[in-house]
């Protein structure tokens, strides 16, 4: 395994957007459901796209150096992985 | 549902005399309501889920895949909600759903109505009551029809439509107060005083003396 783990979105979650445009995220059926702040939306968002870097692709987003937000994104990461709203995939070479 | 964290917040018997919903709630999502039957239909409940089923899809909703009736069934369902609505919050409803549809959308609800045996509601929702006078659920729909409906119109409606079975359980949710919604409501045990407080109030309103 890689040290850049990737991830993807689970089946069982649920999206939804309020009026205001928070995000809010549920792993079905028990939840429990999750508003997502900006930069963890963006995280979420790049961690479900499958990514092979997530840290430098939100880094490049915020125009700062990684290792600035590795420890936060790592954070949030482990965090969205913990309430099932990221799953970690295989990534292509991986085996 | 209770394996996933929902409770029971209001059983079948502690809502209106159809007592065809239980209010389940959670602690995280808005509450649902588990219907064993839809007012309006009277075909079985069970060949009537069936007849539902067999039209229903999948649509996202949420971004999650979820099975829902038909575009037929879902204006169908609504407007039998709309016809016992006494002309008040489903008349929007009616209006989107009935009014502002095509004439291929209406004929396609009045099939569906037709096989699950629910023309009498829809002919209510839609105002067209007259045309059914001679069924058994008439009258019943016509009290729902009206806003100002008393307790004593929608009894006599229910009786009248009822099938020989549900009579006796028809008239005892009637006429027993429901101590156990009242508990719940007050949030402690009634005493007897406040029971029999509560009685009076409810045998006057059942009665029409407060309609």
């Amino acid at each position: 395994m890689t040290d850049r783990p990737v991830y993807g979105r689970p089946e069982h979650v649920a999206a939804a957007r309020s009026a205001d445009g928070s995000l809010y995220l549920m792993a079905l059926p028990d939840g429990p459901p999750r508003a997502l702040n900006g930069p963890a939306e963006l995280i979420w968002e790049v961690a479900v796209s499958g990514s092979s870097d997530v840290i430098a692709t939100v880094a490049a987003f915020f125009d700062v150096e990684p290792a600035a937000i590795a420890s936060d994104v790592k954070a949030t990461l482990k965090s969205l992985e913990g309430g099932r709203l990221i799953e970690r995939r295989q990534a292509a070479g991986d085996k | 549902m209770t394996r996933h964290g929902w409770t029971l917040a209001w059983d079948f018997d502690e809502g209106s005399l159809f007592a065809h919903a239980a209010t389940m709630q959670h602690r995280y999502l808005a509450h649902v309501d588990v219907h064993r039957w839809f007012p309006g239909i009277e075909m079985e409940p069970e060949l009537a889920f069936r007849t539902l089923t067999e039209g229903a899809r999948r649509i996202d909703v949420a971004e999650y895949p979820c099975l829902v009736p038909s575009d037929d069934a879902h204006r169908l369902i609504l407007l039998l909600h709309a016809a016992r609505s006494g002309g008040g919050a489903g008349a929007s409803d009616v209006t989107q759903l009935w009014t502002r549809s095509t004439s291929e959308q209406q004929e396609a609800v009045r099939r569906l109505a037709e096989d699950l045996d629910a023309r009498v509601a829809l002919a209510a929702a839609i105002d067209e009551l007259d045309s059914v006078r001679h069924h058994r659920s008439y009258r019943l729909w016509r009290a729902l029809q009206r806003p100002q409906h008393t307790h004593r119109e929608v009894l006599v409606g229910h009786l009248r439509s009822a099938r020989p079975r549900e009579l006796l359980p028809l008239v005892i949710r009637f006429a027993l107060l429901n101590k156990r919604r009242m508990q719940r409501q007050s949030e402690e045990s009634l005493k007897l005083r406040e029971t029999l407080h509560a009685y009076r109030v409810w045998v006057k309103r059942r009665m029409g003396v407060d309609s």
